[in-house]
């Protein structure tokens, strides 16, 4: 793909992802390398995030912002919360109604569109696709175009459909393309700053990133959750980019590349202490600073003394923690079960491509029996597993927990905390600790019965998958 | 008028569908959609940060169609989820929502789910559950019509005559997922009702919900809390003469609630001793604790021009008890669920009587500049219009949804206990 092209293609066709495995870890790397990646498919599935929903929520955390959601009212419903929470982007609807799909929706469209940048003086307007004028064949570009003479700031389509791809990151894909290509700027020169990218982090660990980079005198720019249309808009500006999780947001980095020399220094995601090492000295490495590498070692040494506390306790003790996350993410959070005296027991990521297996190698080599799954929610098939693997924690920045129910497995969510830096590795230990006794203390907090059939939890988890024909 | 929305505040039927539901025990809800169409509402219900439902977010079932389904079809996807949804799920009842995708593509949902019927699962099909064909509010109705339908038993011919049948009211018209206060109301009424001798049919938090839908033909009245339960109740007294009494809002205070059971009694019948027992006893206990803060009202001086925002159930719930016992001026009623409808005719609301303005929208900008140019003191309203009140500087209660400032579980405004909350609530934020 190019930042030229106009539209991204989905992540099944350009980088073969695949949105379901479940087996081990060598077996996955063996399927990864050979020839021909095989697609499997669900017979049964449970809701999840679509590309829309991705879309959603990495344009809702951005300032100075108008999202048009062009479809029936339900679309834009995930907002309802966006809009509370992250005080970004202010929400619209063209609230669709049966005529409008027999009709078109044009002209709720170009209302919508009008008003949005009118009420809210936004200074980009985001229309999101959807199902409905999808099927329906509605020509958003051509009203978009349009309407570009009397709207001064850019008006961008975001061509999701939720139903092109399986891999629900493809959203996060089409909005970095669209701000790539339509509102980054090109910049005379290069200034003194980096690019510090996120695609779904919350905000937490944003501004921890943000810090650790301040702290050893990086200036850093917010690019992608948590930014503001001038940030990204001087994303072409930069020295280099780096980015919190290169699973989500290494495209967006690629494009700033190709399209405004902006260098993508590919780092590990800065959580866990070799991660958030990576981090910095592939930074500075990247820069060829050498005043910020000598910085960097001080950081460290100041840091190590600190960290032993945390390190040298142990306190998971040999316990053996699920991890439930990205690949990259989950390379690095498998370093850090190991700094904290754990154990992995086995990962499940929403998806994974030929590419991004690699990142896996050393844990490949290791641990080639770890199970591994790969599934963008399916609680059923993790309910499942969970059953089989008989994990101590189920560590997971999901969010989601109700398919322990029934298990003794206790859930560690990372929610309310960074796990980012040096301060992220405390952040966590404290947290184990403190469920722990927490647990401990709090008796009546029992278990739920499981909403799934003995059966099906005692079947082999692949049951419901089939191979894809071609 | 526009027909865009600036900051929604629903999501389509679809989605009221499912958080109709999902609050019924037992229940197996199949999406038949693209992905997301579900996942979308439970992000939304994050803001009341309160688990909702037994099987609920990213374990309900949903075909999650692809681009191969969309062009030829997704009938034979949708048979096979349900075949499977079946061995995956422990549960009674299995009910198919459509959805605008596999309503443009004309997927047969109707077929399908009657193959499930034949092979003996409990299964109900609501076909007209896509997001383009109706708001939230109106999912819960068509759940409801769609029981009626194809689930509940006929009325048995022989109940009516024996001596000792206990007589069964339907509740219909009380929301979950966007009425904050669900639970609490139901909680409140049920009490009430089995205090008066009547057994109820609440079908949400209880485990018998698959049984008293099954059981809702063979009630002896049905009671209407909000517009969105009348036509349901309508089918009920049409096609099995069960007759409704219809409010628009549920009881809040000793005055409604008394209004309520002489008007069920006068329809049932209702044991006389114990009934004026009853009204005896809300009087008294509303009566005890209005006292308390009477005096407070006049040395405070609570009497302010207030605006309340939400459906109008909540709307005339709370705007009628805060005139009455608070005296408030209920300046601006701003209905966030008015539908113009042809297909039924619901009695007047009586909203018009009540506030010195009423105003239908839900767009959110619209609400913010309608409180800001009406001189409003007090705001009653959802945590969408939060940042209007700080703004204006005004006393602030979130009353509808989406609530996000405090945790709603047993909460309810209704009944006597609820009103005493109200009066809590109230003179709380403006003294």
């Amino acid at each position: 793909m190019s930042i030229k092209d106009r539209y991204v293609l989905s992540r099944e066709k350009r980088l073969t992802t695949i949105s379901h495995y479940d087996g081990t870890l060598g077996g996955l790397w063996d399927e990864l390398t050979g020839q021909e990646i095989r697609q499997r498919v669900r017979t049964f599935t449970q809701d999840s995030y679509s590309e829309i929903q991705y879309a959603l929520h990495l344009l809702g955390s951005i300032r100075d912002t108008a999202i048009v959601v062009h479809g029936a009212i339900g679309c834009a419903a995930s907002g309802i919360y966006y809009n509370v929470k992250d005080d970004g982007a202010y929400w619209y609807s063209t609230n669709l109604k049966e005529r409008d799909t027999i009709l078109g929706g044009d002209n709720q469209l170009r209302e919508a569109v009008l008003r949005a940048q009118e009420e809210t003086g936004a200074k980009a307007v985001f229309v999101v696709g959807t199902p409905v004028i999808a099927i329906n064949n509605d020509d958003v570009s051509s009203i978009l175009l349009e309407l570009e003479d009397e709207i001064p700031v850019p008006c961008i389509f975001i061509n999701v459909d939720g139903f092109k791809t399986k891999a629900g990151i493809n959203g996060c894909d089409v909005v970095a393309h669209a701000l790539a290509k339509y509102v980054v700027k090109k910049a005379p020169e290069k200034e003194d700053f980096v690019n510090l990218i996120s695609m779904t982090e919350k905000k937490a660990d944003v501004e921890a990133a943000k810090e650790l980079l301040t702290t050893v005198g990086v200036r850093a720019n917010v690019v992608g959750r948590f930014s503001g249309i001038a940030d990204i808009q001087a994303a072409g500006a930069a020295k280099a980019s780096v980015v919190l999780d290169s699973d989500e947001g290494g495209y967006f980095a690629e494009l700033l590349e190709e399209g405004y020399g902006v260098e993508y220094i590919q780092t590990d995601a800065p959580i866990g202490i070799r991660g958030t090492r990576h981090f910095l000295e592939k930074l500075a490495g990247g820069l060829k600073d050498e005043a910020l590498t000598e910085r960097i070692g001080d950081y460290f040494d100041r840091e190590q003394e600190k960290l032993k506390r945390y390190t040298g306790r142990k306190r998971l003790d040999g316990r053996r923690v699920f991890l439930h996350t990205t690949v990259s993410r989950a390379k690095v959070y498998a370093r850090l079960i190991v700094e904290l005296g754990g154990e992995v027991a086995g990962i499940a990521v929403p998806y994974i491509d030929p590419e991004i297996k690699e990142k896996l190698a050393a844990l490949a080599k290791e641990q080639p029996e770890l199970p591994i799954v790969v599934a963008g929610g399916q609680p059923y098939e993790l309910a499942n597993i969970v059953r089989r693997v008989e994990p101590y924690f189920y560590l997971s920045d999901r969010g989601e927990f109700a398919f322990l129910d029934g298990t003794d497995v206790i859930p560690l969510p990372l929610s309310g905390i960074s796990t980012v830096g040096y301060d992220g590795v405390a952040a966590l230990a404290n947290r184990i600790e403190k469920l722990l006794k927490g647990l401990e203390r709090a008796a009546g907090y029992g278990s739920e019965p499981t909403i799934y059939k003995e059966t099906w939890l005692k079947r082999s988890s692949n049951w419901y998958v089939k191979q894809e024909v071609r | 008028m526009k027909k865009s929305i600036y900051g929604p505040r629903f999501g389509c039927a679809l989605q009221g569908a499912l958080d109709t539901l999902i609050e019924i025990d037992q229940v197996v809800p199949v999406i038949h959609s693209i992905a997301g169409c579900g996942v979308s509402n439970a992000i939304a219900h994050r803001t009341g940060k309160v688990d909702t439902g037994r099987i609920n977010g990213m374990a309900v079932a949903g075909t999650n169609v692809f681009e191969k389904q969309v062009i030829f079809g997704g009938g034979s996807r949708l048979r096979e989820e349900l075949k499977n949804a079946t061995k995956v799920y422990k549960g009674e009842l299995f009910v198919v929502l459509n959805s605008c995708e596999s309503a443009m593509v004309g997927d047969d949902i109707i077929g399908m789910t009657n193959e499930l019927s034949d092979q003996g699962f409990q299964a109900v099909h609501l076909e007209n559950t896509s997001g383009f064909k109706g708001i939230a509010y109106a999912g819960y109705e068509q759940v409801f019509t769609a029981v009626i339908s194809q689930l509940a038993s006929k009325p048995d011919a022989d109940s009516a005559g024996q001596e000792e049948h206990e007589k069964t009211v339907n509740i219909l018209g009380i929301l979950p997922g966007t009425d904050p206060y669900f639970r609490g109301t139901l909680d409140t009424l049920t009490t009430l009702l089995n205090n008066a001798g009547l057994k109820v049919n609440r079908f949400f938090g209880t485990p018998d919900g698959v049984a008293q839908l099954q059981n809702i033909t063979r009630a002896d009245a049905t009671l209407v809390f909000s517009k969105w339960g009348y036509v349901p109740a309508k089918k009920l007294e049409d096609q099995y003469g069960i007759p409704f009494l219809y409010y628009p809002a549920v009881p809040v205070g000793a005055e409604q609630v008394e209004r309520l059971l002489t008007e069920l009694d006068e329809l049932l019948g209702l044991d006389q001793d114990r009934l004026q027992a009853l009204i005896a006893e809300q009087r008294q206990r509303f009566a005890y604790y209005y006292k308390g803060i009477r005096q407070t009202l006049i040395s405070e001086f609570v009497f302010r021009d207030v605006a309340v925002v939400g459906v109008e159930s909540t709307v005339l719930a709370v705007g009628s008890f805060l005139r009455q016992y608070m005296g408030a001026n209920i300046k601006a009623a701003i209905v966030t669920d008015a539908v113009a409808r042809d297909d039924v005719d619901i009695p007047e609301s009586g909203l018009r009587e009540l506030a010195e303005e009423v105003y239908e929208t839900s767009d959110t900008g619209e609400i913010r500049r309608t409180i800001e140019s009406n001189g409003i003191e007090v705001l009653l309203a959802s945590s969408l219009e939060k940042p209007v009140a700080d703004l204006l500087g005004i006393p602030f209660l979130s009353i509808s949804y989406p609530v996000t400032d405090r945790i709603i579980l047993s909460k309810s405004y209704a009944g006597v206990d609820g009103a005493v909350s109200m009066i809590e609530d109230y003179v709380e934020i403006v003294t």
